[in-house]
């Protein structure tokens, strides 16, 4: 019996054998193809746009009578969105996150509370840009403005900032908290010395994500801060945040779409494209700093 | 004695600070909620009103848009968004998760986290970006299929769900390699004690035991693919007609964007009805991946 | 000790925020008015058609070259919008690219025409299509004709681009050529065409697209991304848009509510387009002055 057993057994080994192969090359083939699309891509956006990227295009404003072009109202209202977003939003989500992971006792509320996360995170930017509309623009009275943008942003990155906030504490060993307990530290005092500080490169990951979901955010951002880059900023910040406002990637939808002007585009592309990468770049030496 | 005392002393004051962060952070988890409790309500509050006009029927199922002439059938655009983004994940789904195993499981470890490193990017880059790259490389690809077919020349289906593939692909693949990174490694150990192959181990073992996390990927996937408006603007043509692969069509999510500057009056509440209908099928899917979450989940509790 | 990095981050962000602040110079309120030395000031709020984008741009610019306490807000959403909000006062001034519509939902407007603008007909640079008269564009737009073969061009399915109802350009443009007359369905527009909602969006559309035709307003037009199509025998060019040989124009207007009184800077700003200097400014944008 067993000298059967083990006949099949080599049968059925010797049959996976080249199943096995062809899955190994159809995973090689596929990642190195998706790889492999993704550096072109990169690369034909970086070849395309930096000829269109000189000093006079970043520090100006477009001048019609010239007939030249700049971009720096869009990048000064992106700063603006991306920092006070942040503002709102890090405190709101890295909070939530530890009240699920560390206070929560309520199987119900801490249900309810991921039920609106994982909720939050599957609705798509056009639909916050119809509620941030009728909610912020029309019933708050805000209009069409950037601070309206900010907040309808915050909404946004909240369900992210909670989410990788999570993931970390969730990380860190339930020794650590069990011996500060043990040793007679208070709930906040191991949240404040020891959870967040662990925690930090999960939070600054969110943070990063955050921000690049806001540099790449458009859809919404045209509904409720729509309106475009064309005068350098005017105004003391809370004029410059109650009035309409294109972010870089609005300006590179209206550029490409209304103007035609491929080539603006693509620049405006190759600076967000270089954005994300400093972000990343950005992340990973943090995190190797922070973990001394 | 005076010791003991200090330290109650020190915890009674201690527990004031407590309470208070222990209500602040509740006050932040709340917030989601209360987020979510507000959308709902003024998305039906905003997209009622023009479903009590034309009719619950006739507005999702009327055939014709053309709000000139107070025609607001959305079926078109139902079933073009269905159609996009039901592709995309079909072509995605399988090519992510391929590309997560490679990087969890297959890689050599730098090798891996230079391709991380790239697919980050890949996440990162901004919807238009992409539409740009569709509308000038993908599309005129297109068309050449197109003329090849004796079709008329033009943004299509085609276009709009390999657009949305690429752009939802990052998504899965990272949350896919998340959930099949957190797969304790006992079960692949116990799978390869038992005489199976690596990668029999990964696909029968580590997979499934990954699921709510590939799942929860796809949620994300499927999300941001219904959801995109500016890319699928730029390469889809933009004809309120039902979908064919090669046509133009119109999603559900395109009208809004491209008619909301100028509609007013009637025309703006049916586009806030487009928003009220998205946003139901957001949840019903939604709702229906928990369901399955739920049942497949039997699987963690080990 | 270890909350310091994260306050430490936030106050470099108020930091910069601060920064930000103290870089941008005050300027004038937002109730657009005059002060007593007559200098102007304020926001004038605008908004309206695309089509009038460029030189609207150019002519903000330069009056706010000349003006360094005003602002223009210039909202751009299409005709039918600017003249809604100009009646409901959100905007002071609109912009339309088409006539007011006499059937009463539009009364209470008045209309002021600056330039004259003809509606270029496009096609793509590689179609060998050079005139189309009336009924053959109407054909090809309602969907009777849909072969370039057709029309004298080559064997290939046509791909109509429109723009969004709602844009003055397209109402403009259907009146002249008699479709999409209301009550009668067969004049509408084939619904298989691609729906650009700006007129540049429409100059992309068509570049991109070797069987595309398309049109827009003739201050857009970039001869070197498109080929223009003669209507009627005659090509389009400021010379028979003068001498009005070429019969797809229309006014550009700014649109102000009948009897109310413009705001200082709104007025200057209203003078300024009509006055030789603006006008020289219009027909810098290929349009014609008045």
């Amino acid at each position: 019996m067993t000298g059967e057993v083990s006949r099949q057994t080599v049968i059925t080994v010797k049959k996976r054998r080249p199943l096995e192969t062809l899955l190994y090359a159809v995973i090689l083939v596929v990642s190195i193809g998706v790889v492999g699309l993704t550096a072109f891509l990169i690369v034909y956006i970086l070849i395309q746009g930096i000829p269109a990227i000189s000093v006079k295009f970043l520090t100006t404003a477009e001048n019609p009578i010239l007939k030249t072009v700049g971009i720096f109202p869009s990048i000064v209202n992106t700063l603006y969105m991306v920092l006070f977003t942040l503002l709102i939003s890090v405190p709101l989500g890295v909070g939530g996150a530890i009240y699920l992971n560390e206070y929560a006792k309520n199987r119900r509320l801490v249900g309810a509370i991921e039920f609106a996360t994982e909720t939050l995170s599957g609705i798509p930017s056009i639909l916050y840009g119809v509620f941030g509309y009728v909610f912020f623009c029309v019933l708050l009275r805000l209009n069409v403005s950037l601070i309206a943008g900010v907040l309808t942003l915050s909404i946004m990155v909240l369900p992210i900032l909670m989410r990788t906030t999570q993931e970390t504490l969730k990380a860190v060993p339930q020794s650590y908290r069990e011996g500060a307990l043990g040793m007679g530290a208070t709930k906040w005092h191991l949240i404040r010395t020891i959870l967040l500080p662990c925690s930090l490169k999960g939070i600054l990951t969110g943070v990063i994500l955050s921000i690049g979901r806001m540099v790449s955010e458009s859809a919404a951002l045209l509904l409720v801060a729509g309106g475009s880059a064309m005068y350098m900023p005017r105004g003391n910040l809370f004029e410059q945040m109650s009035h309409s406002g294109s972010t870089l990637s609005v300006e590179l939808y209206r550029y490409a779409m209304s103007r035609g002007d491929n080539k603006t585009a693509f620049g405006i592309a190759a600076i967000l494209i270089i954005i994300v990468i400093a972000l990343n770049l950005l992340t990973r030496f943090l995190a190797g700093r922070l973990n001394r | 004695m005076s010791e003991t005392q200090s330290i109650i002393a020190v915890r009674k004051g201690k527990s004031g600070v407590e309470r208070t962060m222990n209500l602040l952070f509740l006050l932040c988890g709340l917030t989601a909620v209360v987020c979510v409790v507000f959308m709902t309500l003024y998305m039906v509050v905003a997209g009622g009103p023009i479903i009590a006009k034309v009719g619950f029927f006739d507005f999702v199922f009327g055939r014709t848009w053309n709000p000139e002439n107070s025609q607001f059938g959305i079926f078109p655009m139902i079933v073009s968004s269905i159609a996009a983004t039901g592709g995309a994940v079909l072509i995605a789904l399988p090519c992510g998760v391929l590309v997560a195993v490679f990087l969890a499981k297959l890689a050599p470890d730098r090798i891996a986290a230079a391709l991380r490193a790239l697919i980050d990017l890949l996440a990162g880059i901004p919807s238009v970006v992409y539409g740009l790259l569709g509308a000038i490389l993908l599309v005129p690809l297109i068309f050449n299929l197109q003329t090849a077919l004796r079709l008329p020349t033009s943004g299509n289906l085609l276009a709009a769900m390999l657009i949305l593939v690429i752009m939802i692909l990052p998504t899965i693949i990272s949350v896919s390699e998340t959930a099949i990174r957190a797969v304790p490694k006992e079960y692949e150990d116990a799978a390869l004690a038992l005489g199976s192959t690596r990668l029999q181990s990964i696909f029968k073992v580590s997979i499934p035991a990954a699921k709510s996390g590939i799942v929860a990927g796809i949620v994300l996937g499927t999300g941001r693919a219904i959801g995109e408006a500016m890319a699928v603007i730029m390469v889809a043509g933009n004809a309120a007609i039902m979908p064919t692969l090669l046509g133009p069509v119109r999603l559900l999510t395109t009208s809004i964007p491209i008619e909301w500057a100028y509609s007013s009056g009637t025309h703006r509440d049916a586009l806030y009805g487009i928003g009220l209908a998205l946003f139901v099928m957001i949840m019903a899917i939604n709702t229906i991946f928990r369901k399955t979450l739920k049942k497949g989940g039997a699987f963690d509790d080990g | 000790m270890n909350m310091k990095k994260p306050l430490g981050i936030m106050l470099s962000f108020l930091l910069c925020i601060a920064v930000f602040a103290a870089c941008s110079s005050p300027a004038g309120d937002n109730a657009a008015g005059g002060d007593s030395s007559g200098e102007l000031s304020g926001t004038v709020k605008t908004g309206g058609s695309t089509s009038v984008e460029k030189v609207m741009t150019a002519l903000i610019y330069q009056f706010q070259e000349g003006h360094q306490d005003v602002v223009i807000d210039y909202e751009m959403n299409g005709s039918g919008d600017g003249i809604k909000n100009t009646i409901n006062g959100l905007y002071e001034i609109g912009h339309s690219s088409r006539e007011l519509k006499t059937d009463g939902t539009e009364d209470g407007l008045t209309a002021t025409p600056y330039a004259i603008d003809g509606i270029a007909i496009v096609v793509n640079k590689e179609n060998s299509v050079a005139n189309l008269t009336k009924e053959q564009l109407s054909g090809i737009y309602t969907g009777t004709i849909s072969n370039w073969s057709e029309v004298g061009g080559k064997d290939a399915p046509i791909t109509v681009i429109t723009r969004e109802e709602g844009s003055g350009t397209r109402s403009a443009f259907g009146e002249i050529i008699g479709i999409e007359v209301k009550d009668k369905p067969e004049t509408a527009i084939v619904p298989a065409a691609t729906v650009s909602d700006s007129t540049g969006a429409v100059q992309t559309a068509v570049q991109q697209n070797p069987n595309a035709i398309g049109y827009l307003s003739f201050s857009d037009v970039d001869t070197a991304k498109v080929n223009t199509v003669s209507y009627e025998g005659v090509k389009i060019s400021t010379d028979t848009l003068k001498n009005d040989t070429y019969k797809l124009k229309r006014e550009f207007y700014l649109l102000t509510k009948t009897g109310g009184e413009l705001s200082p800077a709104g007025q200057a700003f209203m003078d300024y387009v009509l006055s030789s200097d603006g006008q020289n400014i219009v027909a810098d944008q290929n349009l014609l002055p008045i």
